[in-house]
């Protein structure tokens, strides 16, 4: 098969290999970049292709083993060493699985170029994935016209674009009446049509390259559309989306637990006297990781219990390097307090894994509605 | 008529069989005992008001009051390796249970109490009789949730959903954050069913206060006509109150007779006359293929506050009502048992002396547990679940459980209807003894005696 060559030689079919070759490039390429990619805005694009070729995007499709375990170790691996690259990973990531389960023959065309990071793709789903649990108003509006439709409207903040790249989107069908009918689900070329808004300064996470989408009238045709209606496609895509995210966490939690014993041999006689020592982050961290591999076993599963435990273990990984990374800059003293060390850093990364869509308070209020008894009014 | 001693402090009597309290502040004017009847002065054959036992069943209910100023020079409340505390799941019978039987014999260790609900203390059994004896959510309201939180010194965390446990760390996860414990007991209940082809908010479970109370809100103001579907105990016990309190009852079931897991044909027979002779509606051998909900002009009372709903049943037969209720049965929560490694059979598997259940410093009781394969939802052996539980979880002398099948009553007024041991489905009923107003059976299971029924007129 073609695809399959483009693997650099790295195939799939070894897993290890792919990891060893993984952290090899997040290792002695990324992490020397990792200051930089947080605080000077720095877009790693020629380490995003590297961890492309290398399988750091594809291990999850259909088409190349459906290996969620594979994927969630690959993006754990990038972030271990760079938190921000770890999130652009999930991006680049579930980007190409909307691509591939949409099944639309021209998306499919160009999911090998996505697969391994020849192009990058983002993902506009934080407000969908909020407005649709009722949590706030969908941002685009979309009206039919006679190639398909057009869309208006503006998304605050969108990750892992740029002039040339892609990523997903959704927006509300409205009529003449301006009543939304149904919600579709596209992928947006960024060219002319496309404003991308400069974004106010993040306390971290600079290199993301995130930005604001305005869309004026933006047209979409079927080339593009990955699911319409929109609902049924992310109600079986979500649970999936919501685990890959998990990766990028256990790799900022294993950061942190780095830093905890980075200074484990000369400040270890006053570090016993903190609490979560490294070696119970790490049982946590054993115990988590375990039940998400548990899970990654049957990513599209629809049972609400299998939702329910999905949303339960993302919102462990986000508590979890919260509180990892605050006692990384605890175990490290006033080393770890200066601007650029990596618990500084580990902090901004573990805050984001904590805001970011799905939220904490997020998932708490979809488990709680998830989990209520639904009885008459 | 004599002056009543005020003197004396009131006293309180708890039922053994089924938990309800006599307070002697209040008597039981129902069954003739005036406010400020002591207990001593009770007639023997006074039965308990709802489930039928006499007064010999009742004993002394003392509420534990803590002190932490008396047991402070005793006991330093920091111990370490318990900071972390106990955690209780449930707010039910079994949770405040359990949290008093800890509190009688530990004044300091942390105790936090997480619960799905508002953490208010009553009394489950009652609200399958409580619509026909008039009574509302602030009546049957024994204490609020708050207050017996402050009495037990617990952190109560209410209207909190627990979606994880990771027994191996021990944490415990909910939409309120993450708890750590040092043991922890679940006391979570188990939840009503919903039968598959019933959209879930077109039908009530009554299965705790909060949803009694919806539906007592929506029949307080006029009759309506209910469909309740499944004859077990709470469907036969709702079927006859709602019928008693003036409403048009449906009971709708599969079998030929109600209570066909408990009763043999002859007597689920004679007790489906019963309540027929009530104005309950028996609709044997039915199952509900599917349901509608009927436009407003078409509500059988025609008052739009009322639901309507068209039940399509087997045999091309059709009932409107304007309420469903589903008494279909209870499950506990696999998930969150499975998510923290704990062994399940049909309930959470607990070690029928210690009350543990397969991972270290869990404990669990109540309608959530499973013991010997099968779970034992009555309320009569949670006080002793409890003893044991905070036996093992404090110090001192470790108490060990064995069960003992319940005494079982149905709530009704048309008859008495009592199990001594549970029956089981391969058992053999034979006859006893039958009166004109009393039959009596016994269920045998390779030659023993499991079970016995006596169903007697009511006089």
């Amino acid at each position: 098969m073609q695809a399959v060559t483009t693997l650099n030689g790295s195939s799939l079919v070894n897993p290890d290999a792919v990891l060893e070759k993984l952290r090899d490039i997040a290792k002695n390429e990324l992490a020397p970049l990792a200051g930089r990619i947080d605080q000077q805005g720095f877009y790693p694009v020629d380490t995003m292709r590297a961890l492309g070729g290398a399988g750091a995007f594809s291990a999850h499709l259909d088409r190349y083993g459906q290996r969620f375990d594979l994927a969630l170790s690959a993006m754990q691996t990038v972030s271990r060493y760079c938190g921000s690259t770890g999130f652009i990973t999930w991006c680049q990531d579930v980007c190409g699985l909307y691509m591939e389960q949409s099944e639309n023959s021209h998306l499919l065309s160009r999911l090998d170029s996505q697969a391994f990071a020849k192009t990058l793709g983002g993902t506009g789903l934080s407000n969908p994935m909020k407005s649709l649990t009722g949590i706030e108003a969908m941002a685009l509006h979309a009206t039919k016209s006679p190639r398909g439709y057009r869309v208006s409207g503006t998304l605050p903040w969108v990750s892992n674009i740029a002039s040339g790249q892609y990523f997903a989107a959704v927006a509300a069908v409205k009529d003449d009446k301006s009543k939304a009918s149904h919600e579709i689900f596209f992928l947006i070329d960024i060219r002319d049509r496309v404003k991308l808004n400069k974004c106010p300064k993040f306390s971290g996470m600079e290199g993301t390259s995130t930005w604001g989408v305005t869309l004026d009238n933006y047209e979409v045709d079927e080339t593009n559309i990955i699911a319409d209606p929109a609902q049924p496609f992310i109600k079986r895509i979500r649970p999936a989306f919501v685990l890959l995210q998990m990766g990028w966490g256990f790799g900022v939690i294993e950061g942190a637990i780095a830093s905890c014993w980075e200074v484990e041999n000369s400040l270890g006689h006053v570090n016993q006297y903190l609490h979560n020592r490294p070696s119970q982050l790490e049982d946590e961290l054993a115990e988590l990781r375990e039940r998400v591999m548990l899970l990654a076993r049957d990513p599209y599963c629809g049972d609400k219990h299998h939702v329910i435990n999905v949303l339960d273990a993302r919102a462990q990984t986000s508590e979890l390097a919260l509180k990892a990374s605050e006692s990384a800059l605890l175990h490290q003293g006033a080393r770890g307090y200066l601007m650029d060390s990596d618990p500084q850093r580990r902090v901004r990364e573990a805050h984001f894994v904590a805001i970011v869509t799905p939220a904490i308070k997020h998932l708490r209020w979809e488990i709680s509605k998830l989990m209520s008894e639904n009885m008459p009014a | 008529m004599s002056r009543v001693d005020t003197a004396t402090p009131w006293q309180r009597y708890i039922c053994r069989a089924c938990g309800l309290i006599y307070d002697e502040q209040h008597g039981d004017t129902d069954s003739g005992l005036a406010p400020g009847t002591r207990f001593a002065d009770i007639p023997e054959d006074w039965q308990c008001p709802l489930c039928g036992v006499t007064k010999a069943d009742f004993e002394l209910f003392e509420r534990p009051t803590v002190n932490t100023e008396a047991q402070s020079g005793k006991r330093n409340p920091y111990r370490p390796g318990s900071a972390a505390g106990v955690l209780v799941i449930g707010a039910g019978i079994a949770g405040w249970s359990i949290v008093e039987a800890i509190r009688r014999r530990d004044a300091a260790v942390e105790i936090t109490l997480i619960t799905a609900c508002n953490g208010d203390v009553y009394h489950k059994p009652e609200l399958s009789v409580a619509i026909a004896r008039g009574l509302d959510q602030r009546a049957l309201i024994r204490e609020n949730g708050s207050e017996a939180a402050r009495r037990l010194k617990v952190s109560l965390v209410a209207n909190t959903i627990v979606s994880g446990i990771s027994s191996a760390v021990k944490i415990v996860r909910s939409t309120r954050g993450s708890f750590p414990y040092c043991k922890l007991v679940l006391a979570q209940g188990a939840q009503s069913q919903v039968p598959e082809n019933i959209p879930p908010q077109w039908c009530w479970r009554i299965n705790h206060l909060s949803a009694w109370s919806g539906l007592q809100h929506r029949l307080a103001k006029q009759p309506a006509r209910i469909a309740i579907i499944g004859a077990g105990m709470i469907g036969c016990e709702l079927a006859e109150n709602l019928r008693t309190a003036g409403h048009e009852v449906y009971l709708i079931f599969r079998g030929d007779t109600p209570l066909a897991k408990l009763l043999p044909p002859v007597a689920g027979q004679r007790f489906a006359e019963l309540l027929s002779r009530e104005g309950v509606h028996c609709v044997s051998n039915t199952v509900v293929e599917s349901v509608e909900l009927l436009p407003h002009d078409e509500h059988p009372s025609g008052d739009s506050n009322q639901g309507a709903y068209r039940l399509n049943l087997s045999h091309d037969k059709h009932l409107i009502s304007n309420h469903i209720v589903a008494a279909t049965g209870l499950a506990g929560d696999k998930r969150l048992a499975l998510v923290a490694g704990l062994e399940y059979d049909k309930g959470i598997v607990v070690n029928p002396v210690s009350l543990q259940t397969s991972a270290d410093d869990i404990y669990a009781l109540g309608d959530c547990v499973s013991l010997a394969g099968a779970p034992c939802r009555f309320i009569a052996p949670i006080a002793e679940q409890a003893k044991v539980i905070a036996s093992r979880i404090c110090d001192g002398e470790e108490l060990s459980y064995q069960h003992r099948a319940p005494v079982i009553r149905l709530k009704v007024q048309s008859c008495s209807l009592m199990w001594q041991g549970v029956p089981r489905s391969q058992g053999e009923w034979r006859l006893v003894s039958d009166m004109p107003n009393k039959l009596t059976m016994k269920q045998l299971l390779a030659g023993e005696i499991i079970s016995t029924l006596e169903l007697a007129l009511a006089v």
